[in-house]
């Protein structure tokens, strides 16, 4: 039995307002280290919520998320070294170039300049954003731009890299680009977190799916363990059957 | 080593911050303000006087155009700060960074005080060069001079981070300024001293003794022009730094509120 490195514990986010929303009621989940977990769910199951809490955006309304089996509220600022988050909505600094945002995050992250110089050109050379080191980034492409955020979020070399629908209403052929980067990632033993909307995305990335329906977890295996189990060629047939069957026990 | 890591990161924020401002806003800033400084006090000093209006009006104008600069500096700065909490949300980005969510608003108020600082620093020479004999500087009194310039910029960056806190969104954000700003602005002794006021209506003066922007107005005037006839000064201090205190608690935690932050 492999140890967890995030274990997410009991965990409930309710947003407060005139009527409360309850976003999570009551999440348990172990998340392995170096493998690719997909959450997948319909909208507002809840997907997007988990990982801004994994990522330390909001915090829980109760349980708890160990890391290592610590709470990562113990230690929050070093916790926040160990995790990239790359968010669904582009929010990199359109003040700065491609360069300085990828700079600058590192160094935010303890990276001397030097290092971080390096770091950045590396991936300017890696993810093919040379032309566009100079660039705003409100003058990139949607594909260029993610590509950024995710080299801004991986700047700091993280364990652990949350992704929030990575590749969301990008051409077919940057979304295969993309994959290839987070494969890579899964490669050099990054533990991935991502949030997808796109089943055949969390089919051929994920090592396992967590389904999350209604701020809780219907099911975690993995994509073949699934397939096998519901008697269905690919992903998209089992999800659909899920959301049917939730459907009628409703 | 935690602690030089956090205050590392948000120097580094601040630098980022003032990087930006000097390459992008400052030149721009700085035009604006003296374009609208050079109005009023042209208008003040040798337009108004023909319509009976005291002569030495238009240094008493002066005096105050280097604080109006910063008041309506902070309201820019909240219009920034709205547009990005409804679009991009970069806050989100700085605010998962390693360091509290209360620090990144002591950030965010060190770095509109260099901004409004600046461009305000140009007023008073340029006031001379207009203003002339009209502008006597023989009773400027520098160490109150400074306290009140740097309280005072202190004063509205906490002021901006308020304003921010109580805009819901950017369809919402002229409420804030006709409703809140303008009446602050007109009747906290941007054109009037505090004892015209009290002469014209007590009542009212005292009434208006709630608007912090009045001490603002009163201490800068009186470290300026001399301190007769105007609040006492170090009172007038005393209150800016405690509704400074009050506005950057109230806005930070109203902000991490919204924003949702961990504390």
């Amino acid at each position: 039995m492999k140890t967890p490195i995030i274990s997410v514990q009991n965990v409930t986010k309710t947003y407060n307002g005139e009527k409360p929303v309850y976003a999570l009621r009551g999440i348990t989940l172990d998340i392995i280290q170096g493998e690719i977990i997909s959450l997948l769910g319909v909208n507002g199951a809840g997907k997007t919520t988990l990982s801004s809490l994994i990522a330390t955006l909001h915090p829980v309304t109760s349980g708890d998320i160990l890391y290592n089996g610590k709470s990562i509220y113990e230690d929050l600022y070093n916790y926040r070294h160990l995790v990239g988050f790359c968010p669904q909505k582009v929010n990199l600094d359109d003040d700065l170039t491609v360069e300085q945002n990828l700079v600058f995050a590192g160094q935010y992250m303890g990276l001397s300049k030097e290092d971080s110089e390096k770091r950045a050109h590396a991936f300017i050379k890696e993810y093919n954003l040379n032309k566009y080191r100079n660039s705003k980034p409100d003058t990139l492409s949607g594909g260029y731009a993610r590509r950024v955020l995710i080299a801004r979020s991986l700047m700091h070399s993280p364990e652990i890299l949350i992704l929030d629908e990575p590749t969301v209403g990008l051409d077919p052929h940057i979304r295969h680009q993309l994959w290839e980067i987070i494969m890579q990632l899964k490669n050099n033993g990054t533990t991935v977190i991502l949030t997808t909307h796109y089943l055949d995305e969390a089919d051929f990335l994920s090592d396992r799916i967590c389904v999350i329906d209604k701020g809780r977890v219907q099911l975690i295996d993995t994509p073949t363990t699934l397939k096998t189990t519901y008697n269905k060629s690919c992903l998209e047939d089992v999800f659909i059957q899920l959301v049917q069957e939730e459907t009628e026990t409703e | 080593m935690q602690t030089f890591s956090i205050l590392r990161s948000l120097a580094l924020a601040l630098k980022t911050d003032l990087i930006k401002y000097f390459k992008y806003t400052l030149l721009d800033k700085i035009i604006n303000k003296l374009i609208w400084a050079s109005s009023m006090l042209i208008i003040s000093t040798y337009i108004l006087p023909q319509l009976g209006i005291q002569s030495s009006y238009g240094a008493f104008i002066a005096a105050g155009i280097i604080v109006s600069v910063a008041f309506w500096d902070a309201w820019g700065v909240s219009v920034q700060f709205v547009s990005d909490l409804d679009n991009n949300k970069i806050i989100q980005y700085y605010a998962t960074l390693p360091y509290p969510a209360s620090l990144f608003f002591v950030k965010q108020i060190l770095f509109y005080t260099i901004r409004s600082m600046i461009p305000a620093l140009v007023i008073l020479p340029t006031a001379k060069l207009i203003l002339l004999d009209h502008l006597d500087l023989s009773h400027l009194n520098i160490l109150y001079f400074i306290s009140i310039f740097i309280v005072a910029n202190v004063f509205c960056a906490t002021l901006s981070l308020l304003m921010t806190s109580l805009v819901n969104s950017m369809n919402s954000i002229d409420n804030i300024s006709i409703r809140f700003l303008f009446p602050m602005w007109f009747f906290g002794g941007s054109q009037f001293s505090w004892q015209t006021f009290h002469a014209v209506s007590p009542i009212f003066s005292y009434i208006s003794l709630c608007n912090p922007l009045l001490y603002a107005m009163e201490a800068t005037r009186a470290s300026v022009l001399g301190t007769e006839g105007y609040l006492p000064f170090w009172s007038c201090i005393v209150v800016l730094t405690v509704f400074s205190m009050l506005f950057a608690y109230i806005g930070s935690r109203r902000l991490m509120q919204r924003l949702d932050c961990i504390r």
